[in-house]
């Protein structure tokens, strides 16, 4: 073999070679039969290997997505109609964990008003969001996002159905992709925060419609409960006394029992509803 | 003409270089148009992954999905991979779902009968010879409507 062809054939003529013959293949006397090869196909995975490999970043519900269940469940409520317009979330709290559910419950909240809400409440709770990213060290991308998103609303550069994509996007895929500087919990209780609202919202629902059949179909989901008790009660790191993730963590074990039980009954819902009442309340 | 050999270690720099690009970031990008394209027809994204994948290495996600809803998996992997899986499971690990095709962007649709927890597998069951060790970037959505 030649140098050029050597070359050549080293680096898969990515680099152009010219001033030669293009290389022919072998004459073949006869023609080979073909075999197919069977495609590869996954082994098969006990269920040990599953729950050791297990991941949890697409565990939680996103609140657009309880919404759809909602609906899909042949509920009429509309969640946005269900939030609070006078709740005021301060994002002034120093306890991560406390600012990390605030964060959670804003995003929420402005996820599921997105058509409904006026331009200035968008704008306000972007700020907020803004506010809670930035104290937990979310890093310079997402906040260069809120603030584009801030300009375009305020300009009416976007309409709302790109708005809603672009929240779903903010919500679903860039929270849990980033890494905070606060640690590896912010995001577990940032979805805490969300899902807390969610469940808020959609036990109400339930509760306002008098459909507490489809209860367990809307809220049963002890493994969620169980991934958000696992970072609330985690050891060490910013465990300085704070009354609304010592609630929190009271609220989450209430509804981890409620979860585990085979069926959802009125007054499960009914305690769902005001047990995460009371947490947001105090936010 | 010839090539000196500074060209050439140069050269198989690039080269290592344009592999190592084109991983996360391209089944990413990938991903991220067949999610925006899904609007147009009702589906909305729930989540979004990435990862690197070696050969036969396979990835497991944790996923709760609601009874009455539709939801699509998705998986974009970049040019290195030629065949990624997707297999869902309930929570007892049997098998729901197997996706068949010998793709790189396998999509696998389900509609749950109860809302529960489930375990989607991801594995690149092939690449080309030359990700085998590099791997290959590979991206999952979770679409739902």
């Amino acid at each position: 073999m030649s140098n050029k062809w050597f070359v050549c054939s080293l680096l898969g003529l990515m680099v152009a070679c010219s001033g030669g013959d293009t290389p022919t293949e072998e004459p073949t006397t006869e023609e080979k039969p073909v075999v197919e090869t069977p495609a590869k196909k996954m082994k098969k995975l006990d269920l040990a290997s599953l729950q050791k490999a297990a991941e949890e970043v697409a565990l939680v519900p996103s609140p657009a997505e309880m919404q759809k269940s909602l609906k899909n469940a042949g509920l009429t409520s509309d969640l946005a109609g269900l939030v609070s317009a006078e709740r005021d979330i301060s994002m002034t709290v120093e306890h991560k964990d406390n600012l990390a559910v605030r964060t959670g419950v804003v995003l929420a909240d402005l996820v599921l008003t997105v058509k409904t809400s006026s331009k200035e409440s968008k704008l306000a709770r972007l700020e907020k969001l803004k506010a809670g990213f930035k104290a937990l060290g979310a890093g310079d991308d997402i906040q260069a996002t809120i603030s584009d998103l801030g300009t375009q609303i305020t300009n009416d550069a976007i309409n709302e159905d790109d708005l809603l994509k672009e929240m779903d996007e903010l919500s679903g895929v860039m929270v849990s992709e980033l890494e905070y500087e606060a640690g590896e919990w912010v995001v577990p209780l940032i979805q805490a925060g969300s899902w807390l609202e969610g469940a808020n919202l959609v036990s109400a629902a339930i509760i306002k419609e008098d459909k507490f059949d489809v209860a367990g179909q809307l809220l049963k989901q002890p493994r969620v409960v169980e991934y958000f008790l696992k970072y609330v009660e985690r050891e060490g790191g910013n465990k300085a006394p704070d009354q609304v993730v010592k609630k929190l963590t009271e609220v989450l074990n209430n509804l981890k029992t409620i979860a585990e039980k085979p069926s959802m009954s009125a007054e499960d819902v009914k305690a769902i509803n005001s047990s995460t009442s009371e947490v947001l309340s105090m936010l | 003409m010839r090539f000196s050999f500074p060209t050439l270690v140069a050269s198989i720099g690039l080269l290592f270089a344009a592999t190592a690009y084109a991983t996360e970031e391209a089944a990413e990008s990938c991903l991220t148009d067949k999610i925006w394209a899904g609007y147009s027809d009702g589906w909305a994204v729930r989540t979004a992954t990435t990862t690197t994948l070696k050969q036969e290495e396979h990835r497991v996600y944790l996923l709760t999905l609601y009874a009455g809803n539709e939801y699509k998996l998705q998986v974009c992997a970049d040019k290195s991979a030629k065949n990624i899986d997707l297999v869902l499971h309930d929570l007892d690990g049997k098998e729901l779902l197997r996706d068949e095709s010998d793709s790189r962007e396998p999509t696998m649709i389900y509609k749950p009968e109860e809302t529960q927890t489930y375990y989607v597998a991801v594995q690149a069951t092939e690449l080309k010879k030359d990700a085998a060790e590099s791997g290959a970037g590979v991206a999952l959505a979770v679409t739902y409507k």
